[in-house]
């Protein structure tokens, strides 16, 4: 009998780019069961690279946007460190996680 | 042109640039442009002409260029077509001439030169008809264009920045700075972007670094204006990592300071090389301290064009003269006096002398008629100013004609946006500052305060050259005011129309130099007055944009459209599945050793025929709808009746459009009495949730709420007559026995929540099991294992459609087309049955619905069984045309060991029985045609 063992979009990936550290985030408690996949992205200069800059306003917020042709929600903060917690469709998962190291890539480079 | 760099100027102390031009070493100075330094070393001749190919020299700076088009590097980072006045010089940079072969000295082309007369406007139009375009038309292509594209992948980088601001300055000029300063001190959050490298535009250089609140973009150039004040403007990086970066900026409001252009003069041979504009002469004296040539001589049409003169004395050069064709020149006449300059007053200059470099100049005194040659190696042109109106045009905005300088002006604004400065039509440095000011306070505050008016200025009129002078008003196409003479003489009125017939304005500049120029003489020659005439619309991109810079957030290679995977995929992978991508990685099929796609696919679906596989069927579209009239929704969304569906039972469904077509099938099933959930194919799975949604929100408000669950569970379907043997082994609690098909249960499964539904997709007894999607990889694993004495196979995308053929079940969208109908695929006795109402109802009791003749689907089998016909060949009746059907779906069926298809036939139930002929690529084969059910019919496998 095979052991069920919960995996989730990401199998936990991490990465770090320069300043910017991008890793797979739990789920929330709303969340759980909903087949979303949390991607979080963190150091300056976040905000701007999701395009997000100008209309975060304030110290935190939560939006609804398009990313790389997929609808996604971000929730932001600005301190102590930039943070984006962008909640995705699980099936997209892992092209926006290529799609976002592909840009950060390009812009710290 | 012997050019020259000036010895005193900071320039010639700056650190060397070494480049290649044309194969030609040259040296260059840092902060110089390509342009700059080609004219240091005296290089007069750096193009050929689009047409007649005759030789061209540089004729501006800035984008005020039109002729010194080159090719930048080589291999896959060349760059075509790059504006010489616009490369920033780099070490080891090479660069060549276009549209000249063999070089730009001797170039074949000129040949067109020698028999222009035969070439003018249009002349392709009328002279390659007979006997056939196409004949020419291989050659014409290779002729055309300029430059070459680069032949491999671009291997730079791109990246794309969306930005939002209060006000957005585009120019940074005198008018622009100053907008931008007096709008961050009232408060706002501005963003200046700017074409150059610095500030101050034709004058000084100016800083906004002590300006709090002002983000400034250099090297940036605003390519286009859109609805809501959208702004993309494209940042050159020139970075290894990075080349550009495409912004796109949305502003409160926009201050468009984009200043203006010279336009040059209209006289015999005024495109050779040497003839420039006087205004470029004195940029590249003042900011390179380069001098174009040792002896120019400018030419006026107002007091304007005088300080390029003016400069050009100071600086040391013997300026041949100043040709006036005004009787008396104004104050600054007595300037160019005093230094000694000679002015030619009531004088027109008539004809440039020198082939591949000026020589001289042939001037004619408009009072007596005598003519007068003055030796010069560069002429300078004066003639006026048009404002930079290309972006305002984008915008909406409409122009009108302004009489005091000769061109057109913004005149209505039709979004939040101002002109001011340079762009608005004025001159003097004050002006331009003080409206700049006030455009800063109205983007800024929104108050309107008093601007400067535009100077009236004492100008010289417009004077035609006569026929049979080579009078170019757009240099880069080659198009001379004879062109236009004969567009007019040809009944051509509308600028758009003469556009287009002569090419005016088509150049990679859009017409910046010629377009005024253009309109000003058509006008002459129809007897309007130009503002009666109008421009041409001026449509983005405002200059070149690569196409990389457009598609920054698309990457190429893998990363180009957005892929889906399954919850499994690693599983998969593992399996050794090969995927196939149309937006889901899904496996197509899982290859044993050598196998083939074919030989796999018939493998994987004999053994679904005999045994047990498994499918991942994790993307199918899975929405739940809970509510009081969720069962009424549905109905009214369906061909069917989900309402009257019992709770745990599950029924077939189709879905139509509002003209009766067939949009998806799926299934619906019944978990409460408010609670249903319904399934989409693959491919349609978005487009249906969203066709739900719309309905819901905007035709029938019901108390319902549709919920996408798709990517909330993975689901594994075990499929063959040893399925429930492998679920029984499966830890499942749901009682088996008590589970026939069209079936929907809720239980656990190795104490896993589940719900399986006993429907299927192949024709055999199937169960998808449904589990949260974290545990997708443990439930195939655990499937797998639990399958393995009955000899489980994964099965993939290609054998599942042998199968579904087999069965004769349909993929909407390939088995049907834009007209398909439930009754063309067998489900008109569910219409006739439905008396309450439902999307496409109306069209479907329409008699056309009914009609005899209408393409229905059908089965084919070859009468050689070996055969398998091509999915799209036609059903004939012995001639190819008309088509009487076609075949949809195609496979060898392993069970029965023939080829069968579906097909869609104009009548086809009449049909079945009888011979047809299937027509492809010229070959044809015969058919029976036949109930699209092949294998059991009667469907004793499902219940298993």
């Amino acid at each position: 009998m095979v052991d069920f063992v919960a995996r989730t979009a990401l199998g936990g990936r991490s990465q770090t780019f320069g300043a910017i550290t991008m890793r797979e985030g739990h789920a929330g408690p709303d969340e759980a069961g909903s087949g979303a996949a949390i991607i979080i992205l963190a150091g300056n200069g976040t905000l701007d690279l999701l395009a997000i800059g100008p209309l975060a306003l304030g110290g935190r917020g939560k939006l609804t946007t398009r990313l790389a042709a997929l609808r996604v929600q971000i929730a932001w903060q600005r301190s102590p460190a930039e943070t984006a917690r962008i909640v995705v469709d699980r099936f997209s998962a892992d092209y926006l996680w290529e799609w976002l190291a592909h840009k950060i890539r390009i812009e710290i480079a | 042109m012997s050019g020259f760099r000036l010895g005193g100027h900071p320039r010639a102390s700056a650190p060397v640039v070494r480049f290649h031009f044309n194969g030609r070493e040259y040296q260059g100075r840092e902060g110089d442009t390509l342009a700059a330094a080609l004219i240091a070393n005296g290089v007069t001749l750096v193009a050929r002409s689009f047409k007649y190919h005759r030789p061209r020299g540089i004729v501006g700076s800035g984008f005020a260029e039109t002729n010194a088009l080159v090719q930048l590097g080589c291999g896959a980072l060349t760059i075509p077509n790059a504006v010489a006045t616009r490369v920033p010089l780099r070490d080891g940079m090479t660069a060549d001439s276009v549209n000249c072969w063999p070089s730009v000295g001797f170039d074949l082309g000129g040949l067109n030169d020698r028999v222009s007369r035969l070439l003018s406007a249009g002349f392709y139009y009328k002279t390659f008809m007979w006997p056939n375009w196409h004949l020419f038309e291989p050659l014409i292509r290779r002729l055309a264009g300029l430059g070459r594209a680069p032949g491999l992948p671009d291997p730079d980088h791109y990246a794309a920045r969306s930005h939002a601001c209060d006000v957005l300055v585009i120019g940074g000029g005198v008018a622009g700075v100053a907008a931008a300063r007096t709008a961050a001190a009232r408060g706002a959050e501005v963003v200046l972007v700017e074409a150059d490298d610095r500030l101050g535009g034709l004058g000084e250089d100016l800083s906004l670094a002590d300006v709090p609140g002002i983000r400034v973009l250099r090297r940036t150039t605003a390519t286009g204006y859109y609805d809501h004040n959208l702004v993309t403007a494209v940042e050159e990086m020139d970075g290894p990592a990075l080349r550009q970066r495409l912004w796109k900026i949305r502003a409160k409001r926009v201050v468009l300071a984009c200043g203006a252009f010279e336009r040059p003069l209209l006289f015999a041979e005024n495109d050779r090389p040497g003839v420039m504009l006087a205004d470029s002469v004195r940029t590249y004296l003042e900011r390179h301290g380069v001098a174009a040539g040792r002896r120019p001589l400018f030419a006026v049409v107002d007091d304007e064009g005088y300080h390029a003169a003016l400069c050009a004395k100071r600086a040391g050069l013997d300026v041949a003269g100043i040709v006036d064709a005004r009787d008396t020149p104004g104050p600054v006449g007595a300037e160019a006096d005093a230094l000694g300059i000679p002015v030619f007053s009531s004088h027109q200059l008539v004809r440039a002398i020198g082939r591949k470099a000026v020589r001289g100049a042939e001037l004619v005194d408009l009072a007596g008629g005598a003519r007068v040659r003055v030796t010069c190696d560069v002429i300078g042109m004066a003639g006026g100013w048009s404002p930079a109106v290309q972006l305002f045009s984008q915008s909406g905005g409409t122009l009108r004609f302004e009489h005091r300088i000769g061109a057109f002006v913004p005149d209505r604004s039709a979004q939040a946006e101002q002109s001011c400065g340079a762009a608005r039509g004025l001159k003097s440095v004050d002006d331009c500052r003080a409206d700049g000011e006030a455009a800063g306070e109205w983007a800024a505050t929104g108050a309107d305060l008093p601007r400067p008016e535009i100077a009236d200025a004492h100008r010289a009129p417009l004077t035609l050259p006569p026929p049979g002078a080579k009078a170019f008003v757009d240099f880069q196409t080659d198009v001379s005011v004879d062109d236009l003479r004969q567009a007019t003489r040809e009944n051509y009125r509308s600028v758009e129309h003469v556009k287009r017939y002569t090419v005016w304005g088509m150049g990679t500049d859009q017409g910046r130099l010629g377009a005024v120029n253009g309109v000003a003489v058509l006008a002459a020659l129809q007897g309007l007055e130009p503002g009666a005439l109008g421009t041409t619309k001026f449509r983005p991109p405002f200059a070149p944009v690569a196409f990389g810079a457009m598609a920054a957030d698309r990457p190429l290679g893998a990363l180009f459209h957005p892929w889906k995977r399954l919850p499994a995929h690693d599983w998969h992978d593992a399996q050794g599945a090969a995927f196939e991508d149309f937006g889901w990685l899904r496996p197509s099929h899982y290859p044993r050793g050598e196998e083939t796609i074919d030989q796999a696919a018939q493998r994987e679906a004999l053994a679904v025929r005999c045994g047990v596989g498994l499918i991942d069927s994790s993307s199918f579209g899975k929405f739940e709808l809970t509510g009081p009239d969720a069962g009424r929704f549905l109905d009214l969304m369906s061909v069917g009746s989900p309402s009257t569906i019992p709770i745990g039972n599950v029924r077939y469904n189709l879905l139509c459009n509002e003209l009766g077509t067939l949009l998806d099938d799926g299934v619906v099933a019944r978990l409460a009495d408010d609670h249903f959930l319904m399934t989409a194919s693959t491919g349609h799975a978005e487009r249906v949730f969203r066709w739900l949604d719309e309905w819901r929100q905007c035709e029938w408000p019901l108390d319902v709420v549709i919920d996408d669950a798709t990517a909330r569970w993975a689901v594994l379907t075990l499929t063959g007559p040893r399925a429930r043997a492998v679920l029984a082994q499966a830890g499942c609690d749901i009682d088996l026995a008590a589970f026939p098909h069209n079936r929907l249960r809720v239980g656990r499964i190795a104490g896993v929540a589940t719900r399986i539904q006993r429907v299927s997709f192949t024709g055999e007894s199937s169960y998808e099991i449904a589990v949260d999607a974290d545990y997708g990889v443990s439930l195939a694993e655990h499937l797998m294992q639990c399958g393995a004495d009955e000899g489980i196979v994964p099965f993939g995308l290609e054998a599942l459609d042998i199968l579904r053929l087999e069965k004769g079940y349909i993929h909407v969208g390939s088995d049907t087309d834009s007209r398909t109908q439930p009754a063309d695929i067998g489900w008109g006795k569910a219409i006739a049955r439905k008396a309450s109402d439902f999307l496409g109802k109306r069209s479907l009791q329409h008699a056309s619905a009914s009609a005899p003749g209408r393409a229905v689907l059908v089965g084919l089998q070859p009468l050689d069984p070996a055969v398998v016909l091509p999915i799209g060949a036609h059903v004939i009746d012995g001639d190819p045309h008309p088509s009487r059907g076609i075949v949809t779906s195609s496979a060898f069926s392993p069970t029965l060991q023939r080829g069968l298809s579906l097909a869609l036939i104009d009548g086809g139930r009449a049909l079945h029985g009888q011979q047809v002929r299937i027509w492809s690529e010229g070959k044809s084969w015969l058919a029976t045609v036949t109930d699209p059910v092949a294998f059991d019919p009667e469907g004793a496998r499902l219940d298993g």
